[in-house]
């Protein structure tokens, strides 16, 4: 086979909703960033000469995508002119009234879906195999149906799933690198996890990530690949490279303002930390952590500072200056509740070092914190500091 | 612990103090703001030291600045104490500069082996004490009670006991901070029975949103059918125009097909068109031929085949007429020769006439002389009939005779027979001859008839009659006769007449056909005409037939250019010009006509024209319900506002969550205290209280709910603390600030009691027994008594004796 050229996205997720809710048309920017950042990767198909395009999932989200997005979404992928291979992800499955069924697609795109899996590429040699999903959750996918590579050809299986991660209840098709290698393709072309992702113990498998990022926990870079295969007397040889799409860069920060004996101290280090920040690009978060007798108002502090802002957000996750550990020795009640919280507390802390990302865990943990707070206001102030609404 | 030494270098208004403390009890007896405060704060600044800073909230100094001395230059002192272990420590503070240096008894530097507080400095106090600065003033200062008069105070003194009891501190309420913390959960969080707390607020926006989301989501779904429906009628389009596309090649086709079709039709009229021309052009041959007979009507042929006939006839009749005519002549002529002249006749007759009248008129005279006779005499007439009898017994008498003849054995027949005969004939014979008797009378006018008659020429009357009923009829037949020729005549004439008239018929007949005919039978004259004529009407009609034959033909050859100008959608000139159309045409694939017609197929194609209307229609309407599709993002910024509110939720239900976590694990706290602590300080309190009332209370109870009583020896009553009197409850107080110390203090150091005119709402006795007990706790613990009343002085003096060390301030 000749060498061909190719560009791998997935994830482009038009028309998400965030999580974060900004002011004013915020959801809007962020929308028509999506947007921008997939325009980034079709553009560098046509600039790079590219022979087709593969997008391996979760190319718009099902449940809030608009007639308007689709229709652009029709316009850009049919001005791309090279054959564009998509799967649809557990954001867009092919369901019923999935637009993938029922809406008009440009020609040079295909679909690859449970009744029609493969597509071949004759004119580059180039055999293609998709596992999309057909509902929005779906167990461990059946790969004794997945066709054998095709020989002499190009061997390019699209996933869109969970690859090596042993979670408990895993709804979005786990494999392991292991099952996916006995396949024997030669790229395998994943989708689903928003971060990039190139050093699979499966040699062959890259998972592009998000071209855009889409929430606090999306830091890093995000782009797509640009891959070049040769394919000759069963040598294949592959270079993948990967580029940036992203508008936006996601920062979520902690500011320990423990010391701070007066709000303008605070102020001072939030602008000292927002100084290397770009307001016009970044969405950022600073979370105030340490402890403090200070009353801080987040919401004040946030309309304080993101004027300029696209998103900037001030979160207080401060404590009250209470000597834990000296109220810890008293014997009076105060003593007694700070022993029982510490104790609960301490219990939690444990658990969370055997499970860190348990969000159960943490969960527990703010609630002890807040409420050893509120109890020894109660009982010290006879009365609870309230801030926010 | 015990304090050995307070080395005052300046600190507040005390300036160059040294105190040596006995270890059991001190008192410090000296007038108001002589420095007994400041001596218990130097207490304290030396074992943890003094927080410096800026001033308060309430606007007071930080301790540092507040105890600067006044007048020394020295902002320093040392304070030596022993502890339970039997180890000494010399403690040297200078709060000027911030350094604190400790020593044990072995004058080692101990100072760097305790942890160091920034502003505080080495907090060995917390380690050799095991309290902080806090507890430590909570426990082992107790300063003026607060039990007044009045009820307020009562109040708070019996709050103090609850906190005392309940948290072990009397300035830490358990109620109040879990009313706190219910209050706060319910203003600014919300309960499951709010309705408009910030959590009821928020649920509602998110139920509100819930349901716009709800909508939009049907809004996209419907919309998602709409595209789908959208897909089905392109595609149902997409067939329709197939088949269209089809239909009209298959059209196309056909038309084609039926150009050439009608092509070799109007062919085929051409060449009969051709025939029929050439059968005109002999038809016109034979009629001209014929054409003298063109004035001629088949009609006036069939009337003068008839006239023809007729005239016939005419001669005929004519013929018999003239033969009737000549018989009547001659009958006629025969009879008139056979007749009487008139004149004769009538003469004779009128002779006779008048004979047969006037023996009439006799007759009839005669006739009434008889019917008067009859009249008078009935049997006469019956006598004078005799003939009903003769014939019958004439009959009767052959008959018999007969019979007789049949029968000849019996000679009756023949004897009736005879007898019969014998009596008819003497009956007839005397019949006839009464007749004649009866004519005689009118003899003489018959005798004059006769007489006339035989003068006439006739015999008698029959002959008269015969010879005037003969002349008669002979009159009458040869009148007849002459009637009869008259007829004739005339009959004749009219025939001649008609015969006449036919004739000027034929020779007008002969004029019209305008040929001379020498024959002069017209039969055959007229034979020759009619078959001439025939043949001139057969070519006649001939043409008509053929003209109306071409006739057909040329309509039929419009019919068929109509149909091919209709097919093929163009005017043709003439019929050349569509033979030359149809040459032109590339002809398509050959249909089986039989199976389906070019009607057929416009229905068809009709029918699919309407079906792709419809569809196009449809797709129209469907196009306009998906411009109603929901707006851009509409449904994200729902998403991401209920993502917002759904966050708050979060936040508010953890912070919910925290509030009653707290109230829970306090009140657990707190009863873990009771089950811990309170049994102990009972005891304790038990022990004072007993001292202190003299007696007069053996025991301090806390019940379930935390209320405090006290258990009297005469009622063995229990008596809630609140029913006490002031004065009871400052005692109470007291104890329990005791037993708090030792509660404190347990399986730690022993702390030095600082006891600020405590007693100041005792009356005499009430100091008594209090000293009394202070007398009994001094024994183990170091006591320092401040105060500036004499009476306390000289109880305490009384009650302590040598024991007692009085400390000077100045």
């Amino acid at each position: 086979m000749r060498t061909v050229k190719f560009f791998h996205c997935a994830d482009i997720h038009l028309d998400a909703p965030f999580r974060e809710y900004g002011k004013g048309s915020y959801g809007d920017t962020r929308r028509r960033d999506i947007r921008d950042a997939f325009l980034n990767i079709l553009k560098r198909v046509k600039t790079e000469k590219a022979d087709f395009l593969l997008i391996s999932g979760d190319l718009y989200e099902h449940g809030s995508v608009c007639k308007s997005t689709m229709e652009w979404l029709y316009m850009v992928l049919s001005e791309v002119g090279v054959p564009i291979v998509i799967i649809p992800g557990n954001h867009d499955p092919y369901i019923l009234n999935s637009w993938y069924k029922n809406w008009e697609w440009p020609l040079n795109v295909s679909v690859l879906s449970p009744d029609n899996p493969s597509l071949t590429l004759e004119n580059f040699d180039v055999n293609i195999y998709g596992i999309g999903f057909s509902n929005f959750k779906e167990g461990k996918p059946d790969l004794s149906t997945v066709l054998p590579p095709k020989e002499n050809f190009f061997n390019i299986l699209m996933f869109h799933g969970t690859l090596d991660m042993d979670f408990a209840d895993n709804y979005y098709k786990p494999v392991t690198s292991k099952e996916l290698e006995s396949l024997g393709y030669d790229y395998y072309a994943l989708g689903h996890f928003h971060n990039i992702r190139d050093d699979y113990p499966l040699k062959n498998a890259y998972n592009p990530g998000s071209p855009e990022p889409l929430g606090f926990d999306e830091t890093g870079v995000h782009g797509a690949f640009i891959v070049t295969a040769n394919k000759a007397q069963n040598t294949t040889s592959l270079n993948v490279e990967k580029f940036d799409t992203a508008i936006r860069v996601y920062h979520d920060e902690d500011l320990n303002i423990t010391g701070c004996k007066t709000l303008e101290e605070v102020k001072m280090r939030i602008l000292g930390r927002l100084e290397s920040l770009n307001r016009d690009r970044d969405i950022t978060r600073i979370n105030l952590k340490g402890r403090t007798e200070l009353s801080l108002e987040a919401d004040m502090l946030t309309s304080l500072f993101s004027e300029d802002w696209l998103y900037l957000k001030i979160n207080d996750d401060t404590q009250k200056s209470f000597d834990i550990e000296s109220l810890e020795k008293n014997l009076s009640l105060k003593g007694a509740f700070v022993r029982e919280m510490n104790a609960r507390i301490q219990t939690v802390t444990n658990a969370l070092k055997e499970n860190p990302d348990n969000p159960e865990l943490k969960k527990e943990e703010e609630i002890l914190n807040l409420a050893l707070n509120y109890g020894l206001e109660a009982l010290q102030n006879g009365r609870i500091e309230w801030l926010g609404e | 612990m015990k304090i050995k030494l307070l080395d005052i270098k300046g600190f507040g208004k005390l300036n160059k103090v040294k105190i040596a403390p006995k270890e059991g009890f001190n008192i410090i007896f000296e007038t108001n703001e002589s420095g007994k405060s400041t001596l218990q704060a130097f207490i304290r600044a030396m074992l943890y030291g003094q927080r410096g800073g800026r001033k308060s909230k309430e606007g007071s100094l930080p301790p540092l600045k507040h105890n600067k001395p006044w007048s020394s230059e020295q902002y320093a002192g040392i304070m030596e104490y022993t502890l339970e272990n039997g180890k000494s420590y010399r403690v040297g503070r200078n709060f000027e500069k911030g350094t604190t240096n400790i020593y044990d008894d072995g004058a080692n530097n101990l100072t760097n082996s305790f942890p160091t507080d920034k502003e505080r400095g080495p907090m060995f106090a917390d380690e050799h004490l095991g309290i902080d600065e806090a507890a430590f003033e909570r426990s082992a200062f107790i300063g003026q009670l607060q039990s007044v008069i009045d009820e307020e105070g009562k109040k708070n003194l019996v709050d103090k006991l609850s906190n005392l009891n309940t948290t072990g501190s009397e300035d830490i309420s358990l109620t109040g901070a879990l009313k706190v913390l219910d209050s706060t959960l319910l203003e600014r969080v919300g309960t499951k029975t709010s309705t408009t707390r910030p959590l009821d607020k928020i649920n509602n926006t998110l139920a509100e949103l819930e349901r716009e989301k709800s909508e939009l989501e049907k809004k996209n779904e419907s919309f998602m059918d709409t595209v789908l429906a959208l897909r089905e009628q392109k595609a149902i389009l997409g067939e329709l125009d197939k088949k269209l596309e089809q239909l009209y090649i298959q059209k196309k086709a056909m038309k084609t097909s039926r150009l050439l079709s009608l092509k070799k039709e109007l062919e085929a009229l051409i060449l009969e068109k051709n025939r029929l021309e050439e059968l005109l052009n002999e038809s016109n041959r034979n009629i001209i031929k014929l054409k003298n007979f063109e004035n001629i009507t088949m009609e006036a042929v069939s009337e003068i085949a008839m006239m023809l006939r007729e005239d016939k006839q005419i001669d005929e009749m004519i013929q018999l007429e003239k033969i009737r005519l000549s018989e009547f002549q001659e009958k006629s002529d025969e009879l008139l020769n056979s007749l009487e002249p008139d004149e004769l006749f009538e003469k004779k007759m009128e002779e006779v006439q008048t004979a047969i009248e006037i023996y009439n008129e006799a007759k009839e005279r005669n006739k009434n002389r008889v019917v008067e006779s009859t009249k008078s005499n009935i049997s006469t007439k019956h006598k004078q009939n005799w003939m009903p009898f003769i014939l019958p017994a004439g009959l009767l008498s052959a008959m018999l005779m007969v019979a007789y003849y049949f029968y000849k054995e019996n000679p009756l027949f023949l004897a009736v027979g005879a007898a019969t005969a014998v009596i008819t004939l003497v009956v007839f014979f005397i019949s006839i001859a009464r007749q004649r008797n009866n004519g005689i009378k009118y003899n003489t006018a018959a005798d004059e008839l006769n007489e006339v008659l035989s003068e006439a020429g006739f015999t008698d009357m029959v002959s008269f009659i015969k010879y005037r009923e003969a002349q008669i009829k002979t009159r009458e037949l040869q009148k007849s006769y002459k009637k009869q020729i008259l007829s004739s005549k005339d009959h004749i004439e009219r025939l001649s007449e008609k015969k006449n008239k036919f004739n000027e018929i034929w020779d007008s007949f002969i004029e019209d056909c305008k040929i001379n005919y020498y024959d002069t039978d017209r039969t055959k004259v007229f034979e020759s005409i009619k078959n001439d004529a025939e043949s001139y009407f057969k070519a006649i009609e001939e043409k008509k037939i053929l003209l109306s034959e071409k006739d057909n033909l040329n309509e039929k050859g419009k019919i068929v250019l109509r149909e091919a100008e209709m097919i093929a959608g163009d005017a043709f000139l003439s019929t050349d010009d569509f033979i030359n159309y149809v040459n032109s045409l590339n002809y398509g694939p050959k249909l089986n006509e039989d199976e389906s017609t070019l009607a057929k197929l416009d229905e068809t194609i009709k029918a699919t024209e309407n079906r792709k209307i419809d569809t196009e229609l449809k797709i129209a309407a469907i196009n306009a319900r998906l411009e109603q599709a929901p707006a851009e993002s509409e449904i994200s910024t729902v998403l991401e506002k209920i993502s917002y509110y759904t966050e708050k939720k979060e936040e508010l239900e953890m912070k919910g969550s925290a509030l009653i976590l707290a109230s829970q694990v306090l009140k657990a706290a707190a009863l873990n205290m009771q089950r811990d602590y309170i049994p102990y300080l009972n005891e304790k309190m038990s022990k004072m209280m007993n001292i202190l009332s003299a007696g007069r209370y053996l025991k301090i109870r806390t019940n379930d709910e935390l209320n405090i009583n006290l258990e009297s020896p005469e009622t063995d009553e229990l008596i809630p603390v609140n029913r006490l009197s002031a004065g009871t409850i400052d005692q109470v107080y007291f104890c329990m600030r005791l037993a708090a110390v030792t509660l404190i203090e347990k399986d730690r150091e022993i702390l030095p009691l600082f006891l600020d005119e405590p007693f100041s709402q005792y009356d005499e006795e009430r100091v008594k027994n209090a000293f009394e007990l202070l007398k009994v706790i001094s024994t183990k613990r170091q006591v320092f008594f401040f105060t500036c009343r004499e009476r306390e002085y000289e109880i305490a003096a009384s009650v302590f004796g040598d024991s007692m060390n009085r400390i000077r301030l100045s």
